[in-house]
């Protein structure tokens, strides 16, 4: 089997692309990076929200297109917001098992067409239609609860999942010098689900990343040592204990094939109190660790399926005090995780 | 909604039968091959009554919070339920009990067949589901409580 390299990763930031359609995004990301590289397989996950976009399918299709690619692959991956990791994850095992020499992951989301309540309804498909949402119960409530169940059965306060927020947003403003707010700023906003403020759920935004993959050649800046994926039951009460979250401890050991734990650690979550099952959930490094350094989805927004791929492109752009990099996506409460173990080259 | 659909639910709602494992007892709102607890076999299971009354462990909801003017809408409120098994089992609560809230946590709530909160056109069908409500022994209980403390 081939090593995996990360040859080129490009994102747009996070934001309000009111002029731009979900096709636009995705060709604006991945543009640059395909200009002089070949793309034999493209994997993609589109995320829109609109009405053009509820009737679109094979969204890798559309991309391979628009850029112009005669790939012989393109499949395109719908699993909420971790679609960006399955794709990462397929495209993957492809480079990795000779399917193709190079392949173009990308992932976009396109919410700024509808309502603020209608991007978070956005989530409610990472749940059991017929367990969960027919029974009455929406992502945001079962974020409350579970927080509310965590605090009751840990004896902590709900403090713990602001005072998690406040920290990725500290990592964001020192990126891009901005403020910098605390955990009691946080808690000072709008209830969204009790204990959960607002800002306990990251912002939804537009936005696109586009992740190049090849066969390493031992030039590239980073080697993508192994993707792995674990599921638990979908539905968050049905599970024996819902406050260990399985799917991401089982990933995380999947992903560094007994290795030790990474000091850089990435998580993607939609809401601050699964950040914080994550968490609990991963073995805790030898020593001290470095976690979301450039904000993660709480701090800098959450691109909805695309923030995986962020993740990957921090691992490239940032610069990290350290090279070994474990980014770990997590679906909606917990029902699955990806996670990636990458090495940066000392000379990137 | 699609009018079968509409039935399908109802029908369930109605009977508040949930799939229930015969090795450890334990109750699955879907049907599954393996029982999520104890991974015995469930396909010859049957389906089985929620317990009348549970026990509220955690409160919540989820409305809408319109940015501009610091306003929220459609409070959904949910509660955490502990059955007298000890199982875990999250239900919507009744919008008459939404004002209690955290201070129904610990008492003992029945499971009651209200309407469901959907947002449908009128011209929808009405779509009903199980909710836990508390009783009017509870209410009288946590007034003459908040009486007291005053």
């Amino acid at each position: 089997m081939r090593t995996v390299a990360i040859a080129r990763a490009n994102t747009l930031p996070p934001s309000n692309y009111w002029n731009r359609s979900l096709g636009d995004l995705a060709i604006e990301a991945a543009a640059p990076i395909v200009a002089d590289f070949e793309a034999q397989a493209v994997f993609a996950a589109g995320t829109g929200a609109s009405h053009v976009q509820a009737h679109q399918a094979d969204f890798a299709a559309i991309v391979a297109d628009r850029l112009g690619l005669n790939s012989r692959i393109s499949l395109t991956l719908d699993a909420a917001d971790v679609s960006g990791a399955a794709a990462l994850y397929t495209a993957w095992i492809h480079v990795r098992h000779g399917l193709c020499e190079t392949a173009l992951v990308v992932a976009a989301a396109k919410v700024s067409d509808v309502s603020e309540a209608e991007r978070l309804a956005l989530m409610d498909r990472t749940l059991d239609q017929e367990a969960e949402i027919v029974s009455g119960l929406s992502f945001a409530s079962q974020a409350g609860l579970l927080a509310g169940y965590y605090c009751s059965a840990r004896g902590k306060e709900a403090n713990a999942f602001t005072d998690a927020s406040a920290a990725n947003y500290a990592a964001w403003a020192k990126h891009c010098e901005g403020t910098v707010v605390t955990g009691a700023d946080l808690r000072r906003d709008l209830v969204a689900a009790l204990p959960l403020v607002r800002t306990d759920f990251a912002q939804l935004l537009d936005g696109a990343c586009a992740v190049l993959l090849t066969v390493d050649d031992t030039k590239q800046p980073a080697v993508l040592d192994s993707v792995a994926t674990a599921g638990d039951v979908v539905a968050l009460w049905e599970r024996p204990e819902p406050l260990a979250f399985r799917a991401v401890s089982d990933a995380a050991a999947s992903a560094l094939r007994g290795k030790a734990m990474p000091c850089w650690l990435e998580i993607d979550a939609a809401a601050s109190v699964v950040q914080v099952l994550s968490l609990d959930a991963l073995p805790k490094p030898c020593g001290a660790f470095a976690m979301n350094l450039m904000g993660g989805s709480q701090g800098r927004g959450r691109v909805l399926g695309a923030s995986p791929l962020y993740q990957l492109a921090d691992a490239i752009t940032a610069k990290p005090p350290c090279t070994d990099l474990l980014a770990v996506s997590v679906a909606g409460l917990g029902s699955r995780a990806y996670a990636a173990h990458i090495s940066r080259r000392a000379a990137a | 909604m699609n009018v079968v659909e509409n039935w399908r639910n109802r029908a369930r709602a109605l009977r508040a039968e949930y799939w229930r494992c015969d090795a450890c007892g334990t109750f699955a709102s879907v049907r599954r091959l393996v029982c999520t607890h104890c991974g015995a076999k469930m396909a010859k299971s049957s389906p089985a009554r929620l317990p009348k009354t549970m026990s509220a462990v955690a409160f919540s909801h989820a409305h809408f919070v319109v940015e501009t003017m610091d306003q929220i809408e459609g409070l959904r409120p949910v509660m955490l339920m502990r059955a007298p098994d000890g199982q875990l089992i999250a239900l919507p609560l009744c919008e008459t009990d939404a004002g209690l809230g955290v201070r129904l946590v610990g008492e003992g709530l029945e499971l009651v067949l209200r309407r469901s909160q959907s947002d449908g056109r009128p011209d929808e069908a009405i779509t009903y589901v199980r909710k836990v409500a508390s009783s009017v022994a509870t209410r009288a209980h946590l007034k003459r409580n908040e009486a007291k403390s005053r």
